[in-house]
């Protein structure tokens, strides 16, 4: 068999894995759910609060939130009231997606049983990232579907148009949710192998993520050099890209953006490869 | 041992493997050759796993080398003829027993019938379609051995593979592996349990402390077998015994004697013993011989010199 034919085994392999394990179910779902509450559920409900309140008093400046509120829920509207979302969700989701798939293999003693059967650890490793990337992008796909949904209600509750973004809008939408999600989901793998185990992989990268960034964040305005490295920092790209799609500004720039977090990405692939075929599995 | 002289499958030279100070596996150099059933014994902690692991590229030896079907251990080439289950079952839990082997049918790259084939092979198929999650120690095994299995592969490794069943499947998995090993497949099987590898195996080595202590076919191990005998007055019968033809060695253990003498001379030294005074409650050959041996081998090795199972095997 070539090596390809053994990436092409062990990609086979893994989808099997990842599409029958529920845990990937409940995170997809989770994610969808998010999107749709927060995205246009909770939207909604404001914008009936803010209107029934407005009723009492009458001013115009409730009146125009309402209104921005409402036009933001319309289908042309939809990458940019989903994405940020996946800027957001997207980070934990990933990160624990990762860490699932790696760190099952060692707490189950499973990355035993596959390589005594044949792939070479590269292979395997190989296989393992390529499966996760088109369950990535159903992820990042079915969260604009969502958006599609809940647009598609509220046009039609408004009466208002239901014309979809453009099918160019749609395709960068989903790659940037997709490499929002790639670049925390191959944190999650390469923590997850480092550590040998999912549960300190989660917590130590939510640290990272909800801890780190956010303190560095906190002081970036008070010093220069700081707010400097904010900007090569893993959670700020990936905010930094989603906000881009909702139409606000961020200090990075979207094509400088997408380039770290593919660096990221690439860097973490690395990271869990070495490992991988370096250390002894017992 | 015309076996032995065949085309070598697996061949370790000084193996060896520390963690730290302490070595797991030290010096272990072995050849096994095509169509073998070889025995891996020694008590638990003396390095088993360990080497099977380095045979199987799974960890890296500190020093020495090995060979596996001409590949490098873990080379995926060599891979694609060996079957292993080393130490406990590992599979997924959310999967039932099928899918857990068509992942790894996929893994291997063998088409998806033959887990069907392996399933029946191991007596699992009724309950192939339950989450693995749900089986029973016992059926766990029986899945491992299932996956070793797939490719129908020219050498497997099995590490303790009756660990944690009860006799009755105990008997099945050995009359599994006597009959996977017939024709041409090579095996490798360790064992803590003496009388299991003297009911498999052909040849067998002996570590103790991750040291080989004694490697020989399976008769020669046993020795020429040994009777234990009960009598009074002890000391004296002790001396008697020593000089009877045939009688190897004495030893005095918990109030009997072992004889290490071929069983069938029981009746002559009975009626030696008798004729010379000493009155003889009990003679009888000694079942776990292999064992008696093991025992030896393994006291000797924390003193040093020879033991006796080294002395009568060769
Ligand atoms: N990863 C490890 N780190 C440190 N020590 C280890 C490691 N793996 C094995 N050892 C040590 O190496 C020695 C041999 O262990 P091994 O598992 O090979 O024994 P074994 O012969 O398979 O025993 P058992 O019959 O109990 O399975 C033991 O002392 C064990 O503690
Ligand atoms: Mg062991």
């Amino acid at each position: 068999m070539s090596p390809l034919a053994l990436v092409v085994g062990s990609f086979r392999a893994e989808w099997l894995k990842l599409t029958r394990r529920p845990a990937v179910w409940i995170l997809g779902l989770i994610l969808l759910f998010g999107v749709f509450t927060i995205g246009y559920a909770f939207v909604w409900l404001g914008i009936l609060l803010i209107e029934r309140s407005s009723q009492g008093s009458g001013g115009p400046p409730s009146g125009a939130i309402a209104e921005s509120l409402r036009a933001g829920l319309l289908p042309g509207a939809m990458i940019a009231q989903v994405i940020p979302l996946l800027g957001t969700l997207g980070g934990p989701i990933g990160l624990i997606l990762g860490a699932l798939t790696i760190g099952g293999e060692y707490s189950w003693g499973t990355l035993k049983t596959i390589l005594t059967q044949r792939p070479g650890r590269l292979a395997l490793i190989a296989g393992k990232l390529l499966a996760l990337a088109p369950l990535l992008a159903l992820f990042s796909g079915g969260a604009l579907l969502v958006g599609l949904l809940g647009s598609l209600i509220a046009a039609a509750i408004q009466g208002a148009s239901v014309a979809p973004p453009s099918a160019l809008d749609l395709l960068k939408g989903v790659g940037a949710g997709w490499l929002i999600l790639a670049a925390w989901t191959a944190f999650g793998v390469a923590l997850a192998t480092l550590f040998r185990s999912a549960a300190l992989a989660i917590g130590l990268g939510l640290i990272y993520s909800l801890v780190l960034e956010t303190a560095v964040s906190g002081v970036a305005f008070l010093i220069e050099q700081v707010n400097t490295a904010r900007r090569f920092l893993l959670g700020a790209n990936a905010g930094a890209l989603a906000s881009y799609f909702g139409g606000s500004d961020s200090t990075i720039a979207p094509e400088c953006a997408t380039l770290i977090l593919c660096v990221y990405l690439a860097l973490f692939v690395a990271i869990t490869a070495l490992v991988i075929r370096r250390r002894d599995v017992v | 041992m015309p076996k032995q002289q065949a085309e070598p499958y697996i061949v370790t030279r000084d193996l060896t493997k520390r963690y730290g100070n302490r070595a797991a596996v030290e010096g272990i150099s072995l050849t096994i050759g095509r169509g073998e059933v070889y025995g891996f014994l020694g008590p638990n902690g003396a390095g088993k796993t360990t080497t099977l692991r380095m045979l199987l590229g799974l960890i890296r030896p500190t020093s020495g080398e090995a060979t596996v079907l001409g590949a490098a251990p873990g080379d995926p080439a060599g891979l694609a003829r060996v079957g292993a289950l080393v130490e406990s079952p590992a599979f997924y839990p959310y999967l039932s027993g099928r899918h857990n082997l068509r992942v790894l049918a996929r893994y291997t790259g063998v088409p998806d019938g033959r887990v069907a084939a392996v399933l029946a092979t191991v007596d699992l198929a009724d309950r192939a379609d339950d989450k693995f999650s749900t089986y029973s120690l016992g059926m766990k095994q029986r899945l491992g051995v299932a996956g070793a299995l797939l490719k129908d592969p020219a050498l497997l490794i099995l590490d303790e593979p009756t660990n944690g069943l009860d006799p009755r499947g105990m008997a099945d998995m050995r009359d599994l592996i006597r009959r996977l090993g017939q024709g041409d497949r090579t095996i490798l099987l360790s064992s803590h349990l003496l009388g299991e590898i003297e009911q498999i195996c052909d040849r067998a080595c002996v570590i103790q402390e991750g040291r080989l202590i004694a490697e020989d076919s399976v008769e020669a191990l046993r020795g020429p077998g040994a009777l234990l005998v009960r009598a009074a007055p002890l000391d004296h019968a002790a001396r008697l015994a020593r000089d009877l033809p045939g009688v190897g060695g004495v030893t005095v253990a918990d109030g009997a004697l072992r004889l290490a003498v071929a069983p069938e001379r029981a009746a002559a030294i009975n009626a030696a013993l008798v004729g010379a005074g000493v009155a003889v409650s009990e003679i009888r050959p000694i079942q776990d011989s292999l064992e008696a041996v093991f025992l030896h081998l393994t006291e000797d090795a924390d003193g040093a010199g020879a033991g006796p199972g080294q002395e009568g095997g060769r």
